[in-house]
C-alpha cells in the first residue's frame, strides 16, 4: 500500500534532507496544512517521525516562568526516523537554562 | 432522566464559547477524580427541561496517547451522555474532522458545531454546510461562530430534535478487507460480551485493530484475553493480506473519508487569498526595503527609550541621590552615627551603588515595552526573516538571528536560546555571535555617557552602540565562516511568519513587568553585594600611612591601587584612569555593576551637599512628588515628540516637537556623575572633545569585552571550557584594539 496517503507522507521525508515544517511538507504533496497536521502527528506517534520543539517551553530559572519575551515559538519541525532507531529523549529546549529546566 | 450533553473539539476551537453561550451564568467548575485535566458542566435550559452541559477537555483523537483523549472517550463510552457537540474550526476543517470520525464510529447522536467560519471566509476557504450534513449521514450541521445568538439557537433547536430521539447514523467505510475482519471481530465481541457491558460492538473492533488494548480495561481477565487474541490472528491476517499494519491501513481510510467528504463540501482558493499581513510583509521582508526598514524600527526604539525614559531617570536620580540619599543622612545622625563608617557604607555604598543601577530601570522598562510591542504585534518574526540574507552570507540562517535579537535582553539566555538550532556548529557560533549584542545591562552605560557627553543627541550613541554589536557580530561570523568554518554551508532555514495583530496591553505590560523586575532583583542582590564589597575595598587603606578605615582618599584605597596599577593598558584608548579601569574590572560581575562603580567611585569623591537647613522631610517629599507629576507629564510629551523627530530623518521635512514643558529639561544635565565623568575624561584624554571620543571609546570597550560572569558560566555549560576561553580571550582582545582604534581615529578626525 505505498500508494497510502499516509505513507506519501512518509516516502516525502524519504525524498527530502533534512527536517521539514508542516508547512514545507504540505507544500510539497500539494494538501491543505489542515489535512496533514494529523498525519504528521500518527507518525510521531508511530515513532516514524521526530518533531522538534521551540522554544515556547516553559523557562523556569530566570524568573520569567515561560512568558520570555524574547523567546520566539517556531514553528515544530518533524524528521524522519529510520525504522528500528530508537528516539533519544529530547532535552528541553529553554531560553533561560536554570537548573530546574536542565533537571 | 435529564438530558446530557458533551461539548467535545479540538483545542482551541471556541468550545468554551459555545458553553458559556448555551450555559450563560449557571456553569461551575470541577476537577476528575485524580486527573489535572479541567473539566466544566453548567446547566441549559432548553425547551422545556434543564440540560446538563459538559465540557470535556480538548483533543485531536481518542486513541489513548494522551490524558486528555482517554477523559473524553472514556466519558463517551462509559457515561453515555445523551449527544455529543463537536465543534470544528472551519478554517482548519480537515484536522478537526478526524475526530468527528472517531465520534461517529461511537455510533452516538452527534450535532457538528461549525465555528470560526468568519476566520475561514477571511483565508477563501467556503462551506457547503448542506453538503458537509449529507457527506456526514444527515448529521445536524450549524454554523455558530463567535457565539452568534441565530447560531446558538440553532443548536438549541438541534440538541431540542435529539432529545425527541431523532438521530442519524453513519458507517465510515472500509476497505473489503477491514470491513470483513471487522464483522468477524464485532460479531465475536457481541457474542462474548452483553450488549450492556458493549453496546457498540463495531466501535470496540475497530480500537483492538488499532491495538488499542485500552478499551478492554474494564473487562474480566478471561474476557480481555480471548478478545485480545482474536484481535491479533484478525490483525495478522490483514496485514499477511495488505502488506500493511492495520492501525495505518485503518487511520489511512478514515482519512481518505475525510478527503472525500472535503472534497464535496470544502472550496479552497485556487490562489492564496493576500491578506493584510501579506501586504504589510510586501513591504517589510521586501528583499530592497526589508534592512533599512529594520534598523529604522531599531532606531525608533531606542530614541524611544532614550527620550521617553530621559525624564523619569532624571526625577529618580535626584531621588536617589539628593533626596534619599540627605534622608539617610539625617536618619543616621538621628541615631547618632553621623559621621561614622555604617553612614559611609550606607550613603557611599548602597545608596550610591544601587541607586546607581535603580536609576535606570525606567530606560529599561521603556526598552522592553519597546521589545514586546514589537513582539507581540509579530514584527520580531520579521526581523529574523529579514536578517536571513545577512545571516546566510556568513554562513548562518536566519533563525540564528533570533539568539541575538535575545541578547538584546540578556546573553545567557540568549545562549540557551540557541538550542533551537540543529547544527552544533551553528549553535556555537550563534551563541559566540550574540555575545556582541547589547544586553539589557550595558545600556546604562551608554545612558550615562550619552546624556553627560552628548547631552540631548545621547540616542545617537545608544543606538551606534547596538548597530556597532550588529556589525562586530556579522564581521566576526564572516571572519569564522572562512576560517574556522570553512566550505559548511548553513542549514535551510524554514520558518512560518505568524500573522500581525494589535499588540495585546496585558502581553506587553507583564513582559515588561517581568523583566524589569527580574533587574530589580538584581539590584537588590548582586548589585547591593558588589557595593558592598566595594565601598569596602573603597574605604580601606592599601598601606599603612595612606589614611584610616573610612578616610582614605579613593585613589589610596585597595580598590583605587589595583585599579591604577590596570590603567596604563587603557591609556592608548583614551581611558586611561583608575576609576575607568576600576569599573571595567567590576563590570566583570555584571555589566549593570559598571554604572554603580561609577556612581560609588565619584560619591565618595564629590563633597557632600548638605541638605538645606530650613527644608523639612515633609517638604522635600511634597518636592519629590511633585517632580515626579512633572518628570510623568515629560514622558507623554516626550513620547508624542517621538513622531515628528522620526518624520525628521526625511531631508528637509522640519516637523515642529511639544514643548510645553521645555523649562524642566534643564535637570537632566544636572547630574553629579556626569559632571564627574565629563572632568576625568576629559583630564584623560588631554581635552574636552578628546575626552568625548574616549567616551565613545569606553563604551565600544563595554559593549565589545566579555559580558559577564553568568553569560560565560553558561558558555562553558553549553560548549565546554575551550569555548569558553576562546570567547573571552577573543572579545577582550577586539574590545581592546577596537576601543584603541576608535579613539585614535577619532582623534585624527575630529580633533
Amino acid at each position: 500500500m505505498a500508494t497510502s496517503t499516509l505513507r506519501k507522507v512518509l516516502a516525502a521525508f524519504e525524498d527530502m534532507e533534512g527536517p521539514a515544517t508542516l508547512a514545507d511538507v504540505a507544500r510539497r504533496l500539494a494538501v491543505s496544512p489542515a489535512q496533514l497536521d494529523g498525519m504528521l502527528e500518527y507518525w510521531v506517534r508511530k515513532g516514524r517521525l521526530r518533531a522538534s520543539s521551540s522554544t515556547e517551553s516553559a523557562c523556569a530559572s530566570c524568573g520569567i516562568s515561560g512568558h520570555c519575551p524574547f523567546a520566539r515559538p517556531l514553528p515544530r519541525r518533524y524528521e524522519l526516523v529510520e525504522a528500528g532507531a530508537t528516539i533519544p529523549a529530547e532535552p528541553p529546549v529553554c531560553c533561560c537554562g536554570g537548573a530546574e529546566c536542565r533537571a | 432522566m435529564p438530558l446530557t450533553i458533551a461539548l467535545a473539539g479540538n483545542p482551541n476551537v471556541g468550545k468554551s464559547t459555545i458553553f458559556n453561550a448555551l450555559t450563560g451564568a449557571r456553569q461551575h467548575t470541577g476537577n476528575w477524580p485524580g486527573k489535572t485535566v479541567e473539566k466544566k458542566e453548567g446547566l441549559a435550559r432548553i425547551g422545556e427541561q434543564d440540560v446538563l452541559i459538559v465540557d470535556l477537555p480538548g483533543t485531536y483523537s481518542l486513541t489513548a496517547y494522551s490524558i486528555e483523549e482517554i477523559i473524553t472517550r472514556d466519558f463517551i463510552v462509559r457515561d453515555r451522555p445523551s449527544a455529543v457537540v463537536a465543534v470544528i474550526d472551519a478554517s482548519n476543517i480537515e484536522r478537526n474532522l478526524y475526530l468527528v470520525a472517531q465520534i461517529i464510529e461511537l455510533e452516538i447522536p452527534l450535532i457538528l458545531a461549525l465555528n470560526m467560519t468568519d476566520l475561514a471566509a477571511s483565508r477563501g476557504i467556503a462551506i457547503d454546510v448542506t453538503r458537509l450534513s449529507e457527506q456526514l449521514g444527515g448529521i445536524p450541521v450549524i454554523e455558530t461562530s463567535g457565539g452568534r445568538v441565530e447560531g446558538v439557537e440553532a443548536l438549541r433547536t438541534a440538541i431540542a430534535g435529539l432529545a425527541e430521539g431523532r438521530h442519524p447514523s453513519l458507517h465510515i467505510p472500509y476497505s473489503p478487507e477491514i470491513e470483513r475482519e471487522l464483522a468477524v471481530l464485532s460479531e465475536a465481541t457481541a457474542q462474548r460480551l452483553p450488549a450492556e457491558v458493549a453496546p457498540q460492538p463495531r466501535w470496540l473492533a475497530t480500537k483492538l485493530l488499532e491495538d488499542d488494548p485500552a478499551v478492554l480495561d474494564a473487562l474480566s481477565e478471561a474476557d480481555r484475553r480471548a478478545l485480545l487474541d482474536a484481535a491479533r490472528a484478525v490483525r495478522k491476517r490483514i496485514e499477511a493480506e495488505t502488506g500493511e499494519d492495520t492501525e495505518t491501513l485503518i487511520a489511512d481510510q478514515r482519512y481518505q473519508f475525510i478527503g472525500m467528504v472535503t472534497a464535496q463540501a470544502v472550496h479552497r482558493p485556487s490562489q492564496v487569498v493576500v491578506t493584510l499581513s501579506d501586504r504589510i510583509d510586501q513591504v517589510v521582508t521586501h528583499r530592497l526595503w526589508g534592512v533599512p526598514i529594520f534598523l529604522l524600527v531599531m532606531w525608533i526604539v531606542f530614541q524611544f527609550t532614550a527620550n521617553v525614559s530621559a525624564p523619569l531617570l532624571a526625577w529618580v536620580d535626584a531621588f536617589m541621590n539628593q533626596t534619599l540619599y540627605g534622608w539617610a543622612g539625617r536618619l543616621m545622625g538621628a541615631v547618632g552615627l553621623g559621621g561614622t563608617w555604617p553612614e559611609a557604607l550606607l550613603r557611599d555604598g548602597v545608596i550610591a551603588g544601587v541607586g546607581g543601577v535603580l536609576v535606570f530601570v525606567p530606560v529599561l522598562f521603556f526598552l522592553f515595552t519597546a521589545l514586546a510591542l514589537l513582539e507581540d504585534s509579530g514584527y520580531m518574526a520579521r526581523a529574523a526573516f529579514v536578517m536571513d540574507r545577512v545571516m546566510r552570507w556568513m554562513g548562518l540562517q536566519g533563525k540564528s538571528f533570533l539568539p541575538m535579537i535575545v541578547g538584546f535582553g540578556c546573553t545567557v539566555p540568549a545562549v540557551y536560546a540557541t538550542r533551537t538550532l540543529s547544527s552544533p556548529r551553528e549553535r556555537r557560533l550563534t551563541a559566540f555571535l550574540a555575545t556582541f549584542m547589547s544586553c539589557g545591562a550595558r545600556l546604562p552605560v551608554y545612558v550615562v555617557f550619552g546624556a553627560a557627553f552628548f547631552g540631548a543627541q545621547s540616542g545617537h550613541l545608544i543606538f551606534a552602540m547596538y548597530v556597532l554589536g550588529i556589525v562586530v557580530a556579522l564581521a566576526t561570523g564572516l571572519v569564522l565562516k572562512h576560517t574556522v568554518y570553512r566550505g559548511q554551508p548553513p542549514a535551510p532555514f524554514v520558518m512560518e511568519l505568524p500573522p500581525y495583530r494589535m499588540p495585546r496591553l496585558q502581553n506587553v505590560l507583564r513582559q515588561t513587568w517581568e523583566h524589569t523586575e527580574g533587574f530589580l532583583v538584581k539590584a537588590g542582590t548582586v548589585i547591593f553585594g558588589v557595593s558592598a564589597v566595594l565601598w569596602l575595598l573603597m574605604a580601606t587603606p592599601i598601606r599603612p600611612g595612606a589614611g584610616a578605615f573610612n578616610d582614605v582618599p579613593p585613589h589610596d584605597s585597595i580598590f583605587g591601587a589595583v585599579s591604577d596599577a590596570i590603567a596604563p593598558v587603557f591609556a592608548p584608548a583614551g581611558f586611561g584612569t583608575w576609576q575607568a579601569s576600576g569599573s571595567l574590572v567590576t563590570g566583570f560581575i555584571a555589566k549593570e555593576v559598571i554604572v554603580g562603580t561609577i556612581s560609588q567611585i565619584y560619591a565618595v569623591e564629590a563633597l557632600d551637599e548638605p541638605a538645606a537647613p530650613d527644608v523639612t522631610v515633609p517638604q522635600e517629599a511634597g518636592e519629590a512628588a511633585l517632580g515626579l507629576l512633572q518628570a510623568l507629564a515629560l514622558t507623554i510629551q516626550e513620547a508624542i515628540n517621538i513622531v515628528p523627530r522620526t518624520a525628521n530623518l526625511i531631508p528637509g521635512l522640519s516637523a515642529p516637537e511639544l514643548q510645553f514643558f521645555a523649562e524642566a529639561t534643564a535637570q537632566e544635565d544636572a547630574s553629579r556623575v556626569q559632571a564627574a565623568l565629563l572632568g576625568s575624561f576629559s583630564e584623560s584624554a588631554g581635552s574636552p572633545e578628546a575626552g568625548r571620543v574616549a567616551a565613545v571609546a569606553f563604551n565600544v570597550f563595554v559593549l565589545l569585552y566579555v559580558p559577564c560572569m553568568a553569560a560565560v558560566s553558561t558558555m562553558r555549560q553549553e560548549f565546554g571550557w575551550r569555548w569558553m576561553w576562546a570567547q573571552v580571550a577573543y572579545t577582550l582582545g577586539l574590545a581592546w584594539v577596537a576601543a584603541v582604534t576608535v579613539f585614535q581615529a577619532g582623534r585624527l578626525v575630529f580633533l
